[in-house]
């Protein structure tokens, strides 16, 4: 097969414009490339200015480069100045992009833009949402922050009338009270009837004329002494049944007073709910230590967690491009095929950015420079963890410096970190947007270290913020919206020397938690109860005096009724008490009676006997001559 | 008419190399260009190839445009041999991590299934619709290009206003 010459000549040709068409546009395409690819990963617009690309020498740089914050596209997440890379060429054959060398100059964070960052919805994509568990841990930071919104957003506390609310009031121990007294009344209602129906005049009458029917002087023989005992038998065993009813009912009527006596009691109970309930709508500042510290810095805090947590989910998004040995087999878009990976002996991350320098100024316009090593699209293929580096000095004393430590782990990270700034300005520190904290710091110094650790299914970071020697100042006049006064906030703040906030957030199987205390949860919850606690104890008592009057016609007749239904109840049960006594008594002594002329009964028909037999005898001694006589 | 001299030019590159071998190897070259997809690097090496060897470029296109509706219809066969070759057949997966490790050679997107699937079947073909369509040629030049030239409807054809003004623009320029 020979060659086509003319198809060589022209093939150069075209190489040739190729090449020069190359070089004088491929800044421009590398630029375009590289803003639609960052964007994309983003979700907001990425932006490069004058990119120069040098193929043979493998550097890259630009003049400057702004990244806009999706969620406020109006100002970007940061913008650097000249930036240079320079890029190992041999693993682009590969299809790894290794940065051997990355120079940001000028970086600085949360500028404005002077145009809108935000992207069109198809080119915005849908890469957006971080992998798991980044997601379900911000949804949930979102929500704590709704709570905290909601409470910040609550208009300022303040004290009703009293006199207007105890004139509207209406109290609902009286009622209680007079129903309980309808109970008293209908409980010894019903105890009388049972009393009478105990002490049946007939059952008595009956009984002692059974007893008076008894007449000792008429029973001669000695069957007449047995059917007497047997009438006397039968009445005592009527009386003593009634005797044991008497006694079962006395009990339960024991146990009545006693609950009636405990209804009693209930009743200051619910003049101090009614007292507790008016304090409520009096709309009194009801301040739980547990929750301040959440509620006055959690916003913040959240807020900040949430862009680190952001920035991981990217970091982890193109970690996910790593490939599987063996994968399914799966149904394709036709043509488009299944690609397979293999491992490899050597391997290299997609993206690697092998040494990053860094200068640049903080919001509070300190210098700053520093190094960021080893930031991997595949930490576990390089086996090394990314470390940073930064430190900044400014006058006036202020430093920055922050170091951290990230490992991979199974699909996640493990890390620590500290950040310290000190003497910040005051205006790059909005603690918070509560009426309970209307400050800003002036100077002072800021110290951040914690943990973080997070799996495919697992997150948790702790750490701990403080703030020292800090000067707080307060939003004057109108600014501040807060329920404190003037005297508090300004006491308040020459309290604070020290802020110090311990945060935990941790997402596992149990679910989702968000611990945050401060000392600043002690400090202003004493700052509410001074501002209010006079306000409190004065109303307290003045509704407790005006519950106290209105309660105290209802709770005379109360204890009136439970005082005469007891005493009406207890005579009626002594009196039938004391008829049964006597009926006992004259029981008894019906019986001694039946028992001695029972014994003198025994003794005639003894002698009776004796004279009986003794005839008896005699008369059997006689000769038989002589009964004939 | 430099419009038209360029245009001649084309015609003329087409119609260059029409020895039934050079037909016939812009036919399986043109075939291998259809059958493998577009994104991979092997089509514009194959896009190279067809510009500098001296071979029938009509055919070329000709057979590209065929094959690549075929290739549509045959995807699924593609996948199912290629993911075979990439995964199920174990004794390759040595061969395929040492070119998967080689330079330049992933921008080939051998491993993907369809890619590799038509490839391969690409290969398998080439020589026997090569030599199959060479001797197709020569038969029909031999027995059977007389008779079809004088069939009533070439000279139909043959008469257009179309094949006439082609026949003036190939002409142009000697």
């Amino acid at each position: 097969m020979s060659m086509r010459k003319k198809g060589v000549a022209g093939l150069a040709v075209i190489l040739g414009v190729v090449i020069v068409v190359s070089t004088v546009f491929l800044d421009r395409w590398v630029e375009k490339g590289m803003e639609s690819f960052s964007s994309h990963l983003i979700g907001a617009r990425v932006e490069f200015e004058k990119v120069d690309v040098s193929i043979a020498g493998g550097r890259v740089g630009w003049s400057r480069l702004q990244v806009a914050d999706p969620d406020d596209t109006w100002n970007n997440i940061f913008e650097t100045g000249q930036c240079n890379f320079q890029i190992a060429i041999e693993p682009l054959f590969s299809k790894k992009f290794i940065v051997k060398t990355l120079q940001v100059n000028e970086l600085r964070f949360g500028t404005s833009r002077e145009t809108d960052g935000k992207l069109s919805k198809k080119k915005r994509g849908r890469s957006l949402k971080p992998p798991e568990p980044l997601s379900t841990v911000i949804a949930n930071l979102e929500e704590e922050v709704r709570q905290i919104t909601a409470f910040r957003d609550e208009k300022p506390v303040s004290v009703r009338s009293l006199e207007t609310l105890l004139q509207e009031i209406r109290f609902e121990s009286p009622e209680r009270i007079a129903s309980l007294q309808s109970e008293v009344s209908a409980v010894y209602g019903a105890w009388d009837d049972r009393i009478a129906r105990l002490s049946s005049a007939a059952e008595l009458e009956e009984i002692e004329k059974s007893v008076s029917s008894i007449e000792l002087n008429r029973i001669d023989t000695a069957r007449e002494v047995l059917s007497a005992l047997a009438l006397h038998d039968e009445n005592t065993a009527r009386l003593e049944s009634l005797q044991s009813e008497i006694e079962e009912e006395q009990k339960v009527f024991r146990e009545e007073v006693s609950r009636l006596r405990r209804n009693r009691e209930s009743v200051n109970t619910w003049i101090q709910e009614d007292v507790k309930n008016t304090i409520e709508k009096l709309s009194l500042p009801s301040v739980r230590s547990a929750d301040l510290g959440k509620r006055i810095l959690g916003e913040k805090i959240v807020e900040r967690v949430k862009k680190v947590l952001r920035i991981l989910g990217i970091v982890q998004k193109v970690r996910q491009r790593g490939a599987k040995a063996f994968p399914e087999k799966k149904n394709t878009v036709r043509l488009a095929g299944q690609d397979i990976h293999f491992s490899n002996e050597n391997p290299l991350p997609d993206v690697w950015l092998q040494r990053v320098e860094l200068t640049g100024i903080t919001p509070g316009g300190i210098d700053f420079q520093g190094s960021i090593h080893d930031l991997s699209s595949h930490p576990h293929i390089i086996e090394k963890p990314l470390t940073v580096n930064v430190a900044g000095n400014a006058s006036e004393k202020r430093r920055l410096a922050v170091s951290g430590i990230i490992d991979a782990e199974n699909g996640g990270s493990r890390g620590d970190f500290t950040v310290e700034m000190k003497n910040i300005q005051t205006a790059q520190f909005d603690f918070s947007d509560s009426a309970y904290f209307p400050y800003k710091g002036e100077s002072g110094t800021v110290f951040l270290d914690g943990k973080l650790e997070y799996t495919e299914n697992r997150f948790f970071t702790r750490f701990s913020y403080s703030l020292r020697d800090f000067i707080l100042v307060t939003e004057s006049g109108e600014a501040h919206h807060s329920p404190l006064s003037e005297d508090s906030l300004e006491s308040l703040a020459d309290e604070i020397a020290r802020i110090s906030l311990g945060a935990e957030i941790s997402f596992t199987d149990e679910g989702f938690d968000f611990v945050l205390s401060s000392n600043l949860d002690d400090m202003v919850k004493k700052a509410v109860q001074d501002r209010f606690e006079e306000e409190i104890l004065d109303a307290r008592v003045r509704i407790e005096t005006h519950a106290r009057e209105e309660t105290a016609g209802p709770l005379r007749e109360l204890d009136a009724a439970l005082k005469n239904g007891e005493e009406h109840t207890r005579s009626e049960q002594e009196s039938l008490q004391r008829a049964l006594d006597v009926l006992e008594e004259t029981i008894d002594l019906k019986r001694n009676e039946l028992k001695a002329r029972l014994l003198k009964q025994e003794g005639e028909t003894r002698r009776i006997e004796g004279e009986v037999l003794r005839q008896f005898e005699k008369y059997l001694k006689k000769p038989e001559g002589e009964e004939g006589k | 008419m430099i419009f038209l001299k360029l245009l001649s030019k084309l015609v003329k590159l087409l119609r260059a190399g029409d020895t039934p071998s050079q037909i016939a190897w812009g036919f399986v070259l043109g075939m291998t260009i259809g059958l493998v997809s577009l994104k991979s690097l092997l089509a514009p090496f194959l896009i190279l190839l067809l510009i500098l060897l001296d071979v029938n470029i009509t055919a070329a296109i000709f057979s590209a445009l065929l094959f690549r509706a075929i290739a549509y219809f045959a995807a699924p066969l593609f996948h199912t041999l290629g993911y075979w070759l990439l995964v199920e057949w174990k004794n390759l997966r040595d061969v395929w991590e040492f070119l998967y490790n080689s330079p330049l050679v992933p921008y080939t997107r051998f491993n993907n299934t369809v890619i590799i699937g038509s490839l391969v079947i690409s290969a398998v073909i080439f020589y026997p619709v090569f030599a199959g369509g060479r001797l197709l040629l020569l038969n029909y030049r031999k027995h059977y290009a007389h008779r079809v030239r004088t069939w009533k409807v070439m000279k139909i054809l043959g008469g257009s206003k179309f094949v006439k003004w082609f026949a003036k623009v190939r002409n142009l320029g000697g």
